[in-house]
This record gives C-alpha cells, sequence and structure tokens, in this order.
C-alpha cells in the first residue's frame, strides 16, 4: 500500500464495548463485602477485616488492598499497570492451595484498584509473641511451639514441592487462626524458582527482612535456593523460644554509590550466637562476594559455637529442639536441613505430639486482632498515609 | 500448582473439553449477535477462523520479536489471548491491543517484564495507525485481561516436558547401549529434531490444544510428527506432514501406523488441501523400526493416545490450511472495522 501510515487517533477503538458489557455485570467490591475496620498498613497498601454480604460466601475476609502504581509526581501521574510483585502475589497465591497458606478467596479489581480477598486469621506470631513478653515474660507453652514449627514446616514444604520461595518469612507473616492452625500470609516477595532466567536477586530492591535473612544473602549470595526461607524458620524458632528476635541486627543502607553495603551488624548478631562460619564448615564460603569483606574484620573470627550456651539462657531444656535449632541455623545452604527432613525431626516424634490446633491444652486466650476504624473507606482515593499506630507500624514492611 | 500441571489451575479451571469449548464459542457468538443488533460493535464480519488465529500467533510474534523477548512468554500470551477470546469477541475489542496487553502481562508472569512504553512504543512502531500513543489503554486493558483470566496467570508449556521426553530417551539409550546386544534405532532426538519438535509447539498456539489438552500431549505430538516426517520424506524437501497416518488399535488400544497393506481401523483422515475438509485416506510405507520403536515406547506409558492423536490432526488440519492463508483479507476486515475504512 502507498497510503502514508497514519497514526493512531487518541480515540481509536480500544476496548469499549467489552468494557461496557463487563461493567454492567459486574458487581464492586462494596457489594459483596462490608468493611469492619482496618488492620495493618505497609509500602504494599492497606489490609482491611470484612464480612461478606454473599450468604453463599460467609464469613470474615482479610482484604489486601494494593497501593495504586503511579508514575511521576505532582499533579502528572501516569498510571503504568500492575506493578510486578503484585502480578507474582496474584498468580502464586491464585495457584496455591495448602490448609497451612493463607487461602486466597477471589482478586477484584476495580477502578485501578486491586482488592485480593483472602481467609481472615485472628492472630499471627508478631502478636503471640508480644502476648508472651508483654508486661512480663511468660514462655509459650512447648506443644504451642512444636505445633506451630511443624505447620510452618508444613506450608514451607508445600512451597517448596511447588517451586516457589516465600523470600520474607517473619514472624508478621505468620498467621495463626481462632482454632489454632498456622497460615503462611504474605507472599508478596515470593518467586517461583523452577526457571531462573536472570538471577533472583536482580530486580528485587527487597529481599527478606533483615532480621530473617539468611547468612549467604548477607554474604552477597546471589543465586541461593530454598534454604533462605529454612534459615528464617530457625529465626522464628528461636524467637517463639526467646520472645524477642534472634538477631536484632541493624541494616545497613545503600549508599549514595548504590553500592551493595556490607551487612556488619546483622552477621555480628549471628555470628556472636553461632560462631565465625569458615571453609570447614562451609565449603562453599570463600566463593561469596563478600567473604573476604569478612574475614578482614577479624574480631568476628573469634566467636566460638555459642548456640547452646544461648539456648540454656533463654531457659530452653530439650536436647532434640536444640538439635532441629542448630539444623536450621546451619550456616552452609546446601547442609541445612530441608523442610521435609526437618518435619522428620524427633523432636516432633516425642511427647508433647504435633497437634492440628497449635492451641490445644494451652491456658492462654489471646486477644483479637486490633481494628482500627478511622479509616475505613476502602475504595477512597488511594491512602498513602501509613499507619502511625504500633501494629500497624509493626506490620510494615522493612524497607 | 506451579510445579505440577495436574494440580494447577491450568488444568483444573482453564481446560475445556471439546464440547465445553464449542458451548463458550456458542456463547460468544450469541453475545456477538446482541451487541451487533445493539449496535454496540461493527457490522463488519470478522470471524474468529483458523485464519484469523495465523493472524494473531504472527502479531505476538512480531511484537515478541521486537523487544526480543523469551519464547516462553510469547507462548504464554498466545495462551492468554486465546482464552481471552473464548470469552468475549473479537469484535468487542481492538485485536493489535489486545495482543499487546496479552504480551505486557506475560512478560510479567514470565519474569522478564518489559516497561510498558516499551512495549507500547513498539507496537505502535510495528502498528502505527491501530495503537494509541496513550500507554493508560494497555494498563487499563490488562485489569480486564486479568479479571477475564479471573487472575489465573501461571501457565504450563509443552517445551519442559519436550526436553524431559528426550532426557528419558537419552536414558533409554544409556541403558541399551550397556546392553550386549544394541538395536541400531535410538529415540534420542538430534538438535534438528528437536528445533522441529520446539517449531510444531510454536505453531501449536495457533489452535486450541493448550486449552483442550495437558502441555505433555502437544509436546509427543511433536515428537511424532518430527520422526514421522523424517521417516516419510528422507528426500524431499516437504513441509507438509499430512501425507502420513496412524490410528488407535481398537483391540488393545496401542498406537499404530497404517500402511497400504493394512486395514485401517480408526486411522487419521488426510485433508484434503483444496476443500479443506478432512477425508479418510490411506497411507505410506511400512514404518521404520525407530517409529516401531516410539509407538512401543508411547504404549507403555500412560500418555492418553487419543488425545495425541487428536493433537497430531489439529496440527495437520492447521498445516494444510496455512499454505492457503492470506493475511491480506484479515488486514483489510480489521482496516474496516477499527478505521472504518
Amino acid at each position: 500500500m502507498n497510503r502514508q501510515p497514519m497514526m493512531a487517533p487518541a480515540n481509536i477503538f480500544t476496548l469499549a464495548p467489552y468494557r461496557a458489557r463487563k461493567d454492567a455485570q459486574k458487581k464492586t467490591v462494596l457489594q459483596k463485602y462490608s468493611i469492619v475496620g482496618y488492620i495493618a498498613a505497609g509500602t504494599y497498601g492497606r489490609v482491611y477485616k470484612a464480612k461478606s454480604k454473599d450468604k453463599l460466601n460467609a464469613g470474615i475476609f482479610a482484604i489486601k488492598k494494593f497501593k495504586n502504581e503511579k508514575e511521576g509526581g505532582g499533579e502528572i501521574t501516569h498510571y503504568t499497570g500492575i506493578s510486578q510483585s503484585a502480578c507474582r502475589e496474584m498468580s502464586l497465591c491464585r495457584e496455591l492451595l495448602h490448609k497451612n497458606i493463607t487461602n486466597l478467596t477471589e482478586i477484584l479489581l476495580e477502578q485501578k484498584s486491586i482488592y485480593m480477598v483472602f481467609e481472615f486469621a485472628e492472630h499471627d506470631l508478631l502478636q503471640i509473641i508480644h502476648y508472651h513478653s508483654h508486661p512480663e515474660l511468660k514462655p509459650i507453652p512447648e506443644p504451642t511451639i512444636k505445633s506451630i514449627m511443624w505447620q510452618i514446616l508444613n506450608g514451607v514444604l508445600y512451597l517448596h514441592q511447588n517451586w516457589v520461595f516465600h523470600r520474607d518469612l517473619k514472624p508478621a507473616n505468620i498467621m495463626v487462626t481462632a482454632d489454632g492452625v498456622v497460615k503462611i500470609g504474605d507472599l508478596g516477595l515470593a518467586r517461583r524458582f523452577n526457571n531462573p532466567v536472570q538471577s533472583l536477586y536482580t530486580g528485587d530492591k527487597v529481599v527478606v527482612t533483615i532480621w530473617y535473612r539468611a547468612p549467604e544473602l548477607l554474604l552477597g549470595g546471589r543465586h541461593y535456593t530454598p534454604a533462605i526461607d529454612l534459615w528464617a524458620t530457625g529465626c522464628i524458632f528461636g524467637e517463639l523460644l526467646a520472645l524477642r528476635p534472634m538477631f536484632k541486627g541493624e541494616e545497613a543502607k545503600m549508599d549514595t554509590k548504590k553500592t551493595v553495603p556490607f551487612q556488619k551488624n546483622q552477621l555480628t548478631k549471628i555470628i556472636e550466637i553461632l560462631g565465625a562460619p569458615t571453609p570447614k564448615n562451609w565449603p562453599n564460603l570463600v566463593s561469596y562476594p563478600e567473604y573476604t569483606t569478612l574475614t578482614s574484620h577479624t574480631h568476628l573470627q573469634n566467636f566460638p559455637t555459642n548456640l547452646k550456651a544461648w539456648y540454656h539462657s533463654i531457659g530452653g531444656n530439650n536436647k532434640k529442639g536444640l538439635q532441629l535449632l542448630s539444623q536450621l541455623l546451619e550456616f552452609d545452604p546446601a547442609q541445612r536441613v530441608t523442610a521435609d527432613a526437618a518435619m522428620l525431626h524427633l523432636w516432633f516424634m516425642e511427647i508433647p505430639r504435633v497437634c492440628d490446633n497449635v492451641f490445644e491444652g494451652s491456658k492462654y486466650r489471646y486477644p483479637n486482632r486490633r481494628i482500627y476504624n478511622d479509616e475505613n473507606d476502602i475504595t477512597g482515593r488511594a491512602s498513602t498515609k501509613r499507619g502511625n499506630d504500633d501494629a500497624g507500624a509493626a506490620r510494615k514492611r522493612q524497607k | 500448582m506451579s510445579a505440577d500441571f495436574w494440580n494447577s489451575t491450568q488444568r483444573s479451571q482453564w481446560q475445556f473439553t471439546r464440547e465445553s469449548l464449542a458451548q463458550a464459542r456458542k456463547n460468544v457468538l450469541a453475545i456477538e449477535k446482541k451487541m451487533g443488533e445493539r449496535g454496540e460493535i461493527s457490522q463488519v464480519n470478522i470471524p474468529y477462523h483458523t485464519y484469523m488465529r495465523i493472524f494473531l500467533h504472527q502479531l505476538i510474534l512480531k511484537l515478541g520479536r521486537r523487544i526480543a523477548v523469551r519464547q516462553i512468554a510469547i507462548a504464554t500470551a498466545e495462551v492468554y489471548t486465546t482464552r481471552f477470546l473464548t470469552q468475549a469477541s473479537i469484535k468487542e475489542t481492538n485485536p493489535y491491543l489486545l495482543v499487546t496487553t496479552c504480551l505486557y502481562l506475560a512478560c510479567k508472569i514470565e519474569e522478564c517484564s518489559q516497561h510498558i512504553r516499551t512495549i507500547v512504543n513498539e507496537a505502535r512502531n510495528l502498528w502505527p495507525e491501530y495503537v494509541p500513543h496513550d500507554a493508560t489503554k494497555v494498563a487499563e486493558f490488562e485489569f480486564y485481561l486479568i479479571q477475564e483470566l479471573n487472575s489465573y496467570m501461571v501457565l504450563h508449556h509443552p517445551y519442559r516436558s519436550l526436553l524431559q521426553i528426550n532426557d528419558v530417551f537419552k536414558e533409554l539409550a544409556g541403558i541399551r547401549n550397556s546392553d550386549p546386544h544394541p538395536e541400531d534405532a535410538s529415540l534420542v532426538l538430534s538438535p534438528n529434531e528437536l528445533q522441529n519438535c520446539w517449531s510444531i509447539i510454536n505453531d501449536s498456539y495457533i489452535t486450541d490444544l493448550h486449552i483442550l489438552y495437558p502441555p505433555h500431549i502437544i509436546s509427543v505430538a511433536s515428537v511424532f510428527m518430527t520422526i514421522v516426517l523424517q521417516q516419510s520424506s528422507p528426500n524431499q524437501n516437504s513441509s507438509d506432514p499430512a501425507n502420513f497416518s496412524l490410528g488407535l488399535d481398537s483391540t488393545d488400544g496401542s498406537l499404530y501406523f497404517s500402511s497400504h497393506s493394512r486395514t485401517l481401523h480408526s486411522a487419521i483422515p488426510e485433508v484434503n488441501p483444496f476443500t479443506g475438509r478432512v477425508e479418510a485416506s490411506t497411507v505410506l510405507s511400512e514404518p521404520s523400526a525407530r517409529i516401531t520403536m516410539f509407538t512401543r515406547w508411547l504404549g507403555a506409558t500412560n500418555v492418553d493416545l487419543e488425545e495425541v492423536i487428536d493433537a497430531i490432526q489439529e496440527m495437520i488440519v492447521l498445516y494444510s490450511m496455512w499454505e492457503h492463508y492470506d493475511e491480506s483479507q484479515i488486514k483489510r476486515s480489521l482496516s474496516v472495522m477499527l478505521l472504518g475504512r
């Protein structure tokens, strides 16, 4: 054709008839759910507690509303589609179905906002640990800890069998329902690892909250394995026992030159309890980018293995429990226990037995999740206001 | 789920039967009719037939190659397009925008995400008169696409099972080599053959196979066609695999090749290139040792042979129709629909 190429006019036919047809059939989030209040806020958006209006789908739900993806500040913003991480979370949650993974009921898309409707869990480990450490320390009963650990591992095993890394396991992301079933939540950072064309490191600024970050990541490892989730599970185990984070380090921030900083403080916290890693207990250690930096901090080399003393100091007295903890907190990711092997650990076989209800036999009754009513307008313009309360701040994803 | 087709939503939510697919298509036609009567869509006749699907396939390929994305993202985009068009009429949307949006979403799901601006710019370079400058149109469409997919976006493709099948062949060859009486034939696919299978799989996205059957059925079909094609045309440079026939033995359900000397039980009919109609016919020479070996291997697996045969037939029909494909008519009707000229 010798016609001049013409540029599509702004009003070119796009999807108007289709859109009109679909919109006419659609039920909005507020037609389907009534909002009870909001639960938490984070960089991703907000989570609301909601009640279904549909009798066939009755019950209480947690609705996660993503913040809109926009580009450019001020008056002129360009809507740029759904973020990669929201896409990942949506597509993965849609595939996953397991009793120890927070179940996704549906996803609603309206007015440029994404609403993921999950089953509601009354508790989470952050809240349970807080309850046991305030105002005074009162240890979590061993049967509860054991059942929680077993159910976490069961959920992690399912993820790994399905080639998914969670990458952000921490107490705030481990929910527990009112009837004592563990639900691993927040797959916002989860990735499939079946076909990693690019190293999983690239493109992700945030990988695992620093207190739960595995040593191979702290040492600059890029091609990591599902073992990072087991390290985090070990940290959670320690925290359930001690009622405080095991390795409460401070994250070294990216400097202006955008070089990835050496996480000295976090590594120190780990080494103080576990001793220094050596090529003897971790043959691959020398190949990590930060290995030379690690050895240059000579004082770090002088810490002996101290986990046993730490375990006794926090009141731990079960040898098998200590053994499982040390297998989860194994420096070398290749030697670290896998989820299925951990579930077969003798600690789970001995009395007290693992229960389907983690609260079984426990005298503790945990308070219900706090609900805030100051901002109930779920469909209101994307709120960028951060939660200014403690619970909201605690759940905020660490940057 | 993501590791396992059998527990995937691709199987539980997005796998049709021939009947349910025909029903879905009927519903779409009913929608189209109603919207046409109300004057909500163009009166131009734009059927969603094999030629249109070849056209859409080539649109996605062109855009995908332009932004140099992985084949897997292209494949995913093609399945999204096929799924979408089981629920909506092609006349309700701008097909150029549809394929752009499908590829944009597929890139994100397959972890090779492209900036929305990049994709829109490249689509505009290819189809300036059809793709609007405003990237928010793609962003808007993405929402509706995800909704139509019911947010089920993880896919399993035949490429992986193809490689797995070849691994099994290698293993078998290894065992045979240690055998004191090795057979001379090996099923291991040569690089050329693998490439051929790969191309057949690429082409299969034009068809409904990916919303009808598990991915391994399509990879087995591609291996079958490749081995037989090579056997049937050693001297001619034929790209038309339509001149062989195979069937299911009605007594023991095993797969066989028909030849002139044999009676056909349920042989695959051949397509008449002139009428596009499927006609019964007979075939070829006696199967080679390799084909015998392959059918024996296949018979020993749990692969559903009827599905494999159906997939092969679908591909044969596609290839024979492709010979008469002419995009100008489709382009013309889309131009009338979208630009009014």
